[in-house]
């Protein structure tokens, strides 16, 4: 409930003019969130993308006696699925953790109280530019994450299994429907993992203790977020696509 | 010029940060090869306190087990949809609980559990042991003649072993239940014949597998979380930088492992 | 006997013991007085091996305490007990398990057994009915009351207190002074006290050794002290705020 609040709050704050005001801490919020996960997202996309390619091969191997289809199944189950919803939770680990830790301490050491005796608002200064930074930036780590994941993927089916590149990379099966469906996915994690995760920060008390708390809280209650979130969005791309 | 320069000098930054960051990741290996050195040692004799053990156990179990069991049961539906669309085209239901099974048991059951694991336990024991070491309570052990590895360090990490391997035997069958659920609600497959093509596919090799994938990442997990709690400096803001470093090597330790596992075990 | 011999530390460029030597003998009280950062409780840790020198030796009897590893530390430290600052209980156990911590662990007592043994060290401090709280539940001078219980648990021949005195109450201090005292007297426990608390200083202790910009700036009784007339040393035992005394800009 206080979640949605903060939710309904930061709209609010934003229509009134907030990310104007503070194009730096905006600019500054997008670099952190951003550009400062792109290792992280590389490493980990690219190594899911090379596990998945390898284990659906030793299976299809069995099964079938050609991989033409593995290629362009592979790609859009990573467009649909996999770029989105592990780039996510890579981003609810990395950034909502940050967030909550960042916050946290400034609940701690009264910053967040001197705040509001500036009469500032600290949904205002401090979640309308992390939840805009990561709206954005969750939708374009979503989107490189999932390049790297099938280039990773083409990599061991090249050399491993010796799949010609443009059998590989091939976007037969990728329709208009996986494409609204990943970037849907990549929004709504967007929104949900700041959200989660300032709240967690906003709610610290006690000491160093409580930082620890919040930040742990911010990590599972963003990644669960993602998690049915990603449930929610598969079930109705599903259930639309059946309807055809 | 001065844009040639600014070019230059942009350049040679951006080549001193990648140094810089290759450096501290070696750092950061050479750190968590000796801590796990420690650890292996703190296990010779094998003499656990029981208390701290039992307290270990205790806490990873009662904190994990509904998140896991949670995570498990979406998990196990979002495959089932996904592998749905694919047969709901072709029109070859039979083959959903073989892949939605696979897909599960194989790699993203033990891959989102133990993601769920390091949020919750693994951060939980980074800001537990980070809180010890800023508030001085690891040199109170050590003042007290307490060696914190064998006390401290040693049960924690014994217990994230063992939970995680019984977190991911438990929460791979939610998982196929989930799925079964989402297979009638949503592909008209009854349940029970969700799971007789799962029983079918016979799968026992690809449960071992996330198994065995289970206990690596609750290892990793437990070093990780380990390492980032005693390392910790700074106060209140020390403590909640350590866990947020700690889950995200924890989450590049569970990709990577699992990567290694996924190899070794095909190969051997 | 306890003897520092040319302790040299530095932390970064800041150099905060620059050649202390201590003698304490058997005993005897000895009070470490100076401002706040002045290196008393960088100089005690030594004792101990929680921090480790940059040059000079520690003796305690006839154990060189700088050279040994981590491990050949410990039969030290059940000598050596310590009363930390804070207290530092810990948090996740009760009153009664933080004391029965070293019985279980190097007397070899079960947990019952130890259970009993610290029930009566506790009613000897005076925290028999609180027991079964958490650290968390008490009041700073009960705490310390329990820190300096565990500590002594060991029967150790020697005691560091950090700043046993310093935010409790008048009442709880002056307990916290005499069992110090009696400590020294009953037992001949040599105690190393860490203070800046005047009203203390110069009811309990034996001896004084002031530390000043990295050096003992005076070392003697308390009648010495008195009598002094080094101007930093007056100007610090009469608490007053302007003085010659040159304040260290980092804690």
């Amino acid at each position: 409930m206080a979640a949605l609040r903060l939710f309904r709050d930061t709209w609010r704050w934003t229509f009134r003019g907030s990310l104007r005001r503070q194009s730096g801490p905006f600019a500054r919020q997008l670099y952190e969130v951003g550009n400062r996960s792109v290792v992280f997202i590389t490493v980990t996309l690219g190594v899911l993308g090379m596990i998945s390619v390898f284990q659906v091969l030793i299976q299809v191997e069995r099964i079938l006696p050609e991989f033409s289809v593995v290629g362009p199944a592979f790609i859009q189950t990573m467009v649909r699925e996999f770029a989105p919803t592990i780039a996510g939770l890579m981003i609810a680990t990395r950034v909502g953790s940050g967030i909550a830790a960042e916050i946290g301490s400034m609940v701690v050491t009264e910053q967040v109280d001197a705040l509001r005796l500036c009469n500032a608002d600290p949904i205002d200064y401090l979640v309308v530019p992390r939840f805009w930074a990561c709206v954005i930036q969750t939708v374009l780590l979503s989107v490189y994450g999932g390049l790297v994941g099938v280039c990773a993927g083409a990599v061991v089916a090249h050399y491993a299994w010796e799949i010609p590149w443009g059998t590989f990379f091939s976007l037969n099966l990728v329709g208009y429907s996986d494409v609204t469906s990943g970037l849907w996915k990549a929004a709504a994690y967007g929104m949900a993992i700041p959200i989660a995760a300032s709240q967690a920060g906003l709610e610290t008390s006690g000491g160093s203790e409580g930082v620890g708390t919040a930040t742990t809280r911010a990590v599972v209650n963003a990644s669960f977020c993602v998690v049915v979130l990603d449930f929610i969005i598969s079930g109705l791309s599903f259930m639309l696509l059946l309807g055809k | 010029m001065n844009v040639l320069a600014w070019a230059g000098s942009a350049i040679a930054s951006g080549i001193r940060d990648v140094g810089r960051s290759a450096i501290s990741v070696l750092e950061e290996l050479g750190a968590l090869t000796i801590l796990s050195g420690r650890i292996f040692r703190s296990f010779i004799p094998p003499t656990l306190d029981g208390r701290e053990t039992w307290r270990a156990f205790y806490k990873v179990g009662v904190k994990s087990y509904a998140i896991v069991v949670m995570t498990a049961m979406f998990t196990g539906a979002i495959m089932v949809i996904q592998a749905g669309q694919f047969v709901a085209k072709a029109s070859a239901t039979s083959f959903v609980g073989w892949a939605a099974g696979f897909a599960v048991l194989a790699e993203i059951g033990p891959v989102l559990i133990g993601l769920m694991f390091s949020g919750r336990v693994g951060a939980n024991n980074t800001a537990e042991l980070g809180t010890m070491v800023v508030t001085e309570q690891v040199d109170a052990l050590r003042a007290l003649a307490i060696e914190p590895m064998h006390y401290l360090v040693a049960p924690r990490v014994l217990a994230m072993v063992v939970m995680l391997f019984l977190l991911t035997a438990l929460g791979d069958l939610f998982a196929l239940l989930g799925g079964a659920i989402t297979s009638e609600l949503l592909l008209d497959v009854p349940m029970r014949v969700f799971i007789q093509q799962v029983v079918d596919a016979n799968l026992v090799d690809e449960y071992l597998l996330g198994l065995v994938k289970g206990s690596v990442f609750g290892l990793s997990i437990a070093i990780v979380s380990c390492h980032f709690g005693l390392t910790v400096s700074g106060g209140a803001v020390g403590v909640g930088r350590a866990v947020n470093n700690a889950v995200v090597v924890a989450a590049i330790g569970i990709f990577v492992t699992d990567l290694a596992v996924g190899l070794t075990w095909n190969f051997l | 006997m306890i003897s520092f011999q040319n302790i040299v530390k530095a932390f970064g460029p800041h150099k905060v013991l620059d050649d202390v030597s201590l003698t304490v003998p058997k005993g005897q009280i000895l009070f470490i007085i100076g401002t706040s950062g002045a290196g008393k409780s960088v100089l005690v840790k030594h004792l101990v091996g929680l921090i480790r020198p940059d040059a000079g030796r520690i003796y305690l009897d006839d154990v060189e305490v700088t050279s040994l590893s981590e491990m050949a530390l410990y039969p030290v430290r059940k000598r050596c007990a310590m009363v930390f600052q804070h207290s530092t209980l810990f948090d996740s156990m009760t009153l009664l398990e933080n004391v029965a911590l070293p019985l279980r662990k190097h007397k070899g007592l079960s947990t019952k057994q130890a259970g009993v043994d610290a029930m009566r060290r506790l009613e000897q401090v005076g925290m028999a009915e609180e027991s079964g709280q958490f650290p968390a539940d008490i009041g700073d001078g009960l705490r310390k009351r329990v820190a300096i219980a565990r500590a002594l648990t060991l029967d150790p021949e020697y005691v560091i207190f950090d700043e046993p005195t310093t935010g409790l109450d008048p009442m709880a201090a002056e307990s916290v002074d005499s069992l110090i005292r009696e400590l020294s007297d009953r037992f001949q426990v040599t105690s190393i006290v860490v203070s800046h608390d005047l009203r203390s200083i110069f009811k309990v202790a034996d001896r004084i050794a002031m530390l000043y910009q990295g050096k003992v700036l005076l070392d003697g009784s308390p009648a010495d002290f008195r009598a002094t007339t080094d101007p930093v040393v007056r100007q610090f035992i009469e608490g007053r705020p302007e003085g010659p005394m040159v304040f260290p800009r980092k804690s």
